[in-house]
């Protein structure tokens, strides 16, 4: 008897012993979770804005509660019932909500997210048992895809909602703000006992970008944009508008584009990229100028320099020719950038010499980042021009051979007509935190490039080109600077014979810039040269602008 | 004659006091309980309270929300756009600008 009494004595000090000192720490909490609610306080996410002219902001990304609808099979009484009701609503076969429903023990099998008001509110008449809904927030963009690839979208990361691309991501912190903490007391029903005991941490507020976009520009930009390639068959474009004084970006595009709305179904990843800031190419003869800054600034030639063209330049055992092989014979330097003169820049890249050439180029800005606020900016690719060769300095002269992201190109001819001041672009004008606080993002000279009376001679004998180079490009009363580009694409150890990338950049009024435009298309079809592809658009972007700033004419 | 005096014993005031005090405890226990319990109740009242201005804030949050939603749904380029079709609205092409020569501000100077 007394062995039995010991026994059981035992028994029950080595379960208490499992409960309380094994698993003291497990019941501890066990108990604490029955009455304690420890809850992660989730931030609003700072909201993004765009402009209109006359100080107005318009929401381009905010916060916005959306129904989730999600099934609990234990609880549906009629599979069927529920399958053929609910599935013309949420857009998912009825084959898989009855998949879904298998599991007669299952608790919780969500259906969809981000479900409109209209939708929910028909769920909701039909009453099924076992269909259920709660309100979730979510980005919203009110405006679908306009800006998308400056926007980026707010995506899932390793679990956690994260910007990604554009300045969603570069500026994921500041709009993120900080998660708090509620430590409190919960009654028997769960819900927080409002007079009880409790810590709190409050969370932080993301802060509000307010963006250097102007609505009305970026929407009449991708318009035209999309209308041109679909014109031409083209797969991928862009378009940027700038203030070459201050570097702040007034619309860019890059397409095709997205929703960041329903950034799953975008069918290529590559659809987030912006091209404008992440895409290399080989510029073609926009990059003529350059050249030209470098041969003025040196003080090697003037607008007026001559130079006897024969058609075809021999350097070593390659023969650098004009396009479509002409022969322009005597020309000054302003007839080589209005004809688009190949062996013309190489002769003024000659006269400048390979260092000096290398160090304008890098000068205006080519093979780093512009600094743009936007995330994953590409950086151009100098490597052959640093390899000093002859070639190479003479093939860069006329955009081959060097590869630059848009953004680059459209910096480097922004500080020409910016009076040789290299501005760093910009996209986010100022950010506003939870408390009001404002800090608004200062135009920030990178250097000084060329001296002002080399950037106005440039200018000039851009504004020459515009007039004398481009019948297509009609905006009388007006001194427009520009030159176009059609460059041959890279394939293999060569140039592609059909395919071109086309660009024209310019910028007006030339003497006292308000917006530079500089556009690109990708691969065109059906059309060979970049000033016929592309100045009608141009004209047409730059005759809104005229009158959306309203610019009277100056002739 | 001799007449008993009885007086009152330390024993019979001191059991007289322990009563009062006893009662005072009592009293002073009820009144306790009775503020404890307006207290709790006025408690559960407020929480009460509290939670149904929470979820009226959170129904007027929503419908806020809900009208914010369809303003900017409404101020949206696409939106503005197909109002301004249906308006039968024309986009600027050329504008003629009126320039004000230095011989009008003269003749304005003239008594």
């Amino acid at each position: 008897m007394l062995v039995l009494l010991v026994l059981v004595a035992g028994v029950v000090a080595v379960r208490l012993f499992y409960f309380q000192i094994i698993r003291h720490s497990y019941f501890t909490a066990l108990a604490k979770g029955q009455h304690e609610v420890l809850k992660t306080l989730i931030p609003d996410r700072g909201e993004i804005y765009i402009q209109e002219k006359g100080g107005a902001w318009r929401s381009l990304a905010a916060n916005r509660s959306f129904q989730t609808v999600y099934l609990v099979p234990k609880d549906v009484v009629d599979k069927n019932e529920v399958a053929e009701k609910i599935a013309p609503l949420v857009d998912v076969s009825a084959e898989k909500i009855l998949e879904k429903l298998d599991d007669p023990n299952d608790p919780y099998e969500p259906l969809k997210s981000k479900m409109d008001d209209e939708t929910a509110a028909k769920i909701k008449e039909l009453n099924l048992a076992g269909v259920e809904m709660i309100s979730e927030d979510w980005r919203w963009y009110p405006q679908g895809s306009l800006a998308a690839n400056v926007l980026g979208f707010l995506g899932i990361k390793n679990e956690e909602r994260v910007g990604q691309y554009g300045v969603e991501q570069y500026y994921q912190e500041t709009l993120a703000g900080q998660s708090g903490l509620l430590d409190s007391e919960k009654d028997a029903l769960g819900n927080w006992l409002l007079m009880g005991d409790y810590s709190l941490e409050p969370a932080v507020n993301g802060s509000s970008l307010y963006l250097t976009l102007d609505q009305n520009i970026q929407y009449v930009v991708e318009q035209r944009m999309k209308a041109l390639i679909e014109k031409w068959q083209a797969p991928a474009a862009c378009a940027i508008v700038m203030e070459p004084k201050t570097g702040a970006i007034r619309a860019m595009v890059s397409l095709p584009d997205f929703d960041p709305n329903e950034y799953r179904k975008t069918k290529d990843a590559d659809y987030f990229m912006n091209s404008c800031v992440q895409k290399l190419y080989e510029p073609g003869s926009v990059f003529k100028p350059i050249v030209m800054a470098a041969g003025l600034d040196t003080g090697k030639i003037s607008p007026e320099t001559t130079y006897t063209d024969t058609g075809i330049l021999q350097i070593g055992s390659y023969n650098i020719q004009n396009a479509q092989n002409k022969t322009y014979g005597l020309s000054t330097m302003t007839n080589v950038l209005e004809k688009s003169i190949n062996t013309g820049v190489v002769f003024v890249q000659k006269i400048v010499g390979g260092e000096t050439f290398t160090k304008y180029i890098e000068a205006f800005g080519f093979g780093e980042a512009t600094g743009i606020d936007l995330a994953g900016e590409g950086e151009g690719n100098l490597k052959n021009i640093k390899e000093n060769r002859e070639i190479n300095y003479a093939t860069a002269a006329f955009g081959q051979g060097v590869s630059v992201t848009p953004i680059e190109m459209a910096s480097a001819i922004a500080a020409i007509a910016n009076d040789g001041k290299l501005m760093r672009p910009y996209v986010v004008e100022k950010i506003v935190a939870p408390d009001g606080q404002e800090t608004t993002v200062q135009p920030e000279i990178i250097r000084q490039v060329i001296t002002p009376q080399s950037a106005a001679k440039l200018t000039a004998m851009l504004v020459s080109t515009v007039r004398n180079g481009y019948d297509k490009v009609k905006l009388p009363g007006y001194f427009v600077a520009g030159k176009t580009g059609t460059a041959q694409i890279a394939s293999g150890k060569g140039y592609s014979e059909n395919e071109t990338n086309h660009s024209f950049i310019g910028y007006a009024p030339a003497y006292d810039p308000k917006f530079l435009i500089f556009l690109r298309m990708e691969k065109p079809n059906g059309i060979q040269f970049a000033s016929e592809s592309l100045s009608p658009v141009f004209t047409d972007l730059a005759r809104y602008l005229f009158n959306y700033y309203e610019i009277p004419p100056e002739e | 004659m001799t007449y008993y005096n009885p007086k009152k014993s330390a024993f019979a005031d001191k059991e007289k006091g322990s009563a009062s005090l006893t009662v005072a405890i009592i009293f002073g226990l009820f009144l306790l309980s009775v503020l404890y319990l307006a207290q709790a109740n006025s408690i559960v009242a407020k929480n009460f309270q509290l939670r149904s201005a929470q979820a009226a804030l959170e129904e007027k949050q929503d419908s806020n929300q809900k009208m914010m939603v369809a303003l900017m749904q409404a101020k949206s380029m696409a939106s503005l756009e197909g109002a301004a079709k249906n308006l039968n609205l024309v986009a600027v092409e050329n504008v003629d600008y009126l320039k004000v020569s230095s011989e009008f501000f003269a003749l304005l100077q003239q008594p």
